[in-house]
């Protein structure tokens, strides 16, 4: 097997909780817990969870943009968790971002021209007189017009400012686009052609994406592998085509909570109890044990370690074996 | 027999010194008793501005324009101000789209929900003062499923999470026993899981108290799993009406085919 592009091994993230500017910490917000995880060279590697789970959390400490506690994010072999920002700024080009929000993500005051040539003179990849040229074939590869130049994000609409915040993205040759809900602000019709976009450059640019999503449909349609985060936890990893028949009973309870467009279809829903709890006040043993259908005393106690029930199919549970999806 | 909503070439306009977008254009449609109907559409095609002038909603510079909505035979239109404030949460009632903005901030649970109360036992005569712990609101408050409801009623809005805010809302909605349930994408601002249990409480609901249900999503899952019958809006006009099992089964115009073609591709 070729080497992992992005390596995370067991990180670990958590916010202090304060009362007040001067008082004393109340206690953590366990956001990412032992999160670990890897993504080939060109390969879409999706994260699906409900909010709060630590999705963007994990997205912003891969990018380092908030320092992580503990663990390992070894990119292309090196670690950067130790890395300065200074020492960091050769690998900031290889890792971007496209933001969910595309009304706030781009600065209004900037050209869009500006907006995407930034990072590349940042990188010193460019210099001024090649800049127009340059972002015109930008523009033109996320399918805008290159006289967009000189025109503000205000004049665009949503699935416009999504495609300008991809063309900023692309600029800088990356190795790795990190896309935290890059379509859930958008109408299905456009969501669907920004996906396109992104799956036609993933093609053309042999891109790695770490595609972040509460939308387990669209999550499904685009990654080649899945992984399923449930309260800063890893709970589940495997092929996308393994979502149809999944290991762990928090994915079983997700994919079955989706709503199918199609009436003739009768089904039993799996409805979780409860909601998901606080992260200031982790459940014992297994985190998922106050919603789980299958729990049992050894749930409460024990925590369960992640093991691979089958080649490349990870999960989190003492009793996969017993629940099914394997044998299906 | 008479339905109980009957809406006839209603048109909401929205009149800007710029321009006039006209939100809802010659929409016709009924309900019968019992009745779930779901309303389909992208976004900006018409459908809660339709909703907000089923209840007379709609703020200037919107207005409506033109058409007649019977409810249970009455027109609506025709009706003074303070009936239909009363006609409001007693017999039409509605779940909105966003629970943060439809509740009052300053009032707990317990609160929101006696007024609801409270004003509807004054209309049907039986005037007693209710307290916010009484035993109709925890009632209320145990049939949507909250399943600490001392402790929830004393809350404040912002001290719940946002599938306990709109099982509140529905708690509200159902105070006064309505004949129809307006739900405006009631579920979009939640989790999947959590918008699988309020769907659920929903349609149980229905069966239990016998309401019609009008269901307004951009969802055609939603639409599959909830209602009997469904109308597809496209720029503020009806452009297809048919039972959910046809519509799916041998959608006729164009748009809603186009609309069906986009699911497969996100459902993988
Ligand atoms: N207060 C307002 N002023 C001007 N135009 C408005 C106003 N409210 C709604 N509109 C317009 O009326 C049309 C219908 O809006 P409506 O809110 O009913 O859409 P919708 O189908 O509910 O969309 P969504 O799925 O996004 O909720 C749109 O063109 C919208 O821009
Ligand atoms: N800067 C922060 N300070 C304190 N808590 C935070 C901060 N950022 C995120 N959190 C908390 O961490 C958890 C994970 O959040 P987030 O990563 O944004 O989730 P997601 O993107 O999956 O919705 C949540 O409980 C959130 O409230
Ligand atoms: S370990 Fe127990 S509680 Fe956790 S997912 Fe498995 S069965 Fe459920
Ligand atoms: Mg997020
Ligand atoms: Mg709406």
């Amino acid at each position: 097997m070729p080497p992992f592009l992005l390596e995370v091994k067991n990180l670990k993230k958590g916010f202090p909780i304060r009362k007040g500017f001067f008082s004393r910490i109340r206690g953590t917000v366990q956001a990412l817990n032992n999160v670990s995880l890897n993504i080939q060279r060109g390969e879409t590697l999706g994260l699906v969870g409900e909010s709060g789970c630590g999705k963007t959390t994990l997205a912003r400490a891969l990018l380092k943009l908030i320092r992580p506690d503990s663990g390992e994010i070894l990119f292309q072999k090196t670690d950067l968790v130790p890395l300065s920002s200074r020492q960091m700024r050769p690998f900031r080009r290889h890792l971007q971002m496209v933001f969910q929000d595309p009304y706030s993500s781009l600065n209004p005051r900037m050209r869009v021209g500006e907006i995407i040539a930034e990072p590349l003179l940042i990188h010193r990849q460019i210099n001024r007189s090649e800049k127009r040229e340059k972002v015109a074939e930008l523009l033109e590869a996320v399918g805008l017009s290159p006289n967009f130049y000189d025109q503000y994000p205000h004049e665009f609409s949503g699935g416009q400012r999504q495609r300008i915040g991809i063309a900023r993205a692309l600029a800088p040759l990356p190795e790795l686009i990190i896309a935290d809900e890059p379509v859930s602000a958008l109408d299905v019709s456009i969501g669907t052609q920004i996906i396109h976009l992104l799956q036609e450059l993933q093609k053309k640019r042999h891109l790695s994406y770490l595609f972040i999503s509460h939308d387990l449909k669209l999550v499904r349609m685009i990654s080649h592998r899945v992984a399923v985060m449930y309260l800063g936890e890893i709970v589940e990893s495997g092929p996308a085509e393994a979502l149809s028949h999944p290991l762990h009973p928090y994915t079983q309870a997700l994919v079955s909570a989706i709503p199918i467009p199609d009436p003739a279809l009768k089904r039993k829903r799996i409805l979780l109890a409860g909601e998901v709890p606080s992260p200031t006040e982790l459940p014992s043993g297994c985190s998922f044990h106050p919603r789980c259908p299958y729990a049992e005393e050894r749930c409460k106690t024990q925590k369960p370690v992640v093991k691979e029930w089958q080649p490349g199919r990870w999960a989190s549970c003492h009793f996969v074996d017993k629940i099914g999806g394997l044998h299906e | 027999m008479e339905p109980l909503l009957k809406v006839e070439n209603l048109k909401t306009y929205f009149l800007t010194s710029r321009e006039t977008i006209k939100a809802v254009d010659d929409v016709s449609f009924t309900l019968n008793r019992g009745e779930t109907l779901g309303i389909v559409g992208e976004s900006g095609s018409g459908k809660s501005v339709t909703a907000l002038s089923l209840l007379r909603l709609v703020s200037p510079p919107g207005k409506i324009v033109g058409g007649r909505i019977l409810f249970q035979g009455e027109d609506i239109m025709t009706l003074p101000e303070e009936t239909v404030r009363q006609l409001r949460g007693r017999r039409m009632a509605m779940v909105f789209q966003e629970p943060m903005t439809a509740l009052n901030p300053v009032f707990t649970v317990a609160n929101q929900i006696c007024e609801g109360v409270k004003l509807h036992q004054q209309l049907s005569g039986t005037a007693r003062v209710i307290h916010p712990r009484d035993e109709k609101v925890i009632e209320l408050l145990k049939l949507v499923g909250i399943p600490d409801p001392e402790r929830v009623s004393k809350s404040y809005p912002h001290e719940i999470s946002g599938g306990m805010r709109q099982r509140v809302m529905i708690a509200m909605a159902l105070a006064g026993n309505p004949d129809l349930l307006i739900a405006d994408e009631p579920t979009t601002a939640l989790d999947v899981t959590i918008q699988a249990q309020v769907l659920e409480l929903l349609k149980e609901l229905q069966k239990k108290l016998k309401m019609a249900l009008l269901l307004i999503t951009h969802d055609f899952g939603v639409i599959a799993e909830t209602v009997e019958r469904v109308i597809v809006m496209q720029q503020g006009k009806i452009v297809e009406e048919a039972t959910t099992l046809e519509l799916f089964r041998k959608p006729e115009h164009p748009y809603t085919k186009k609309l069906l073609e986009m699911i497969p591709r996100w459902a993988g």
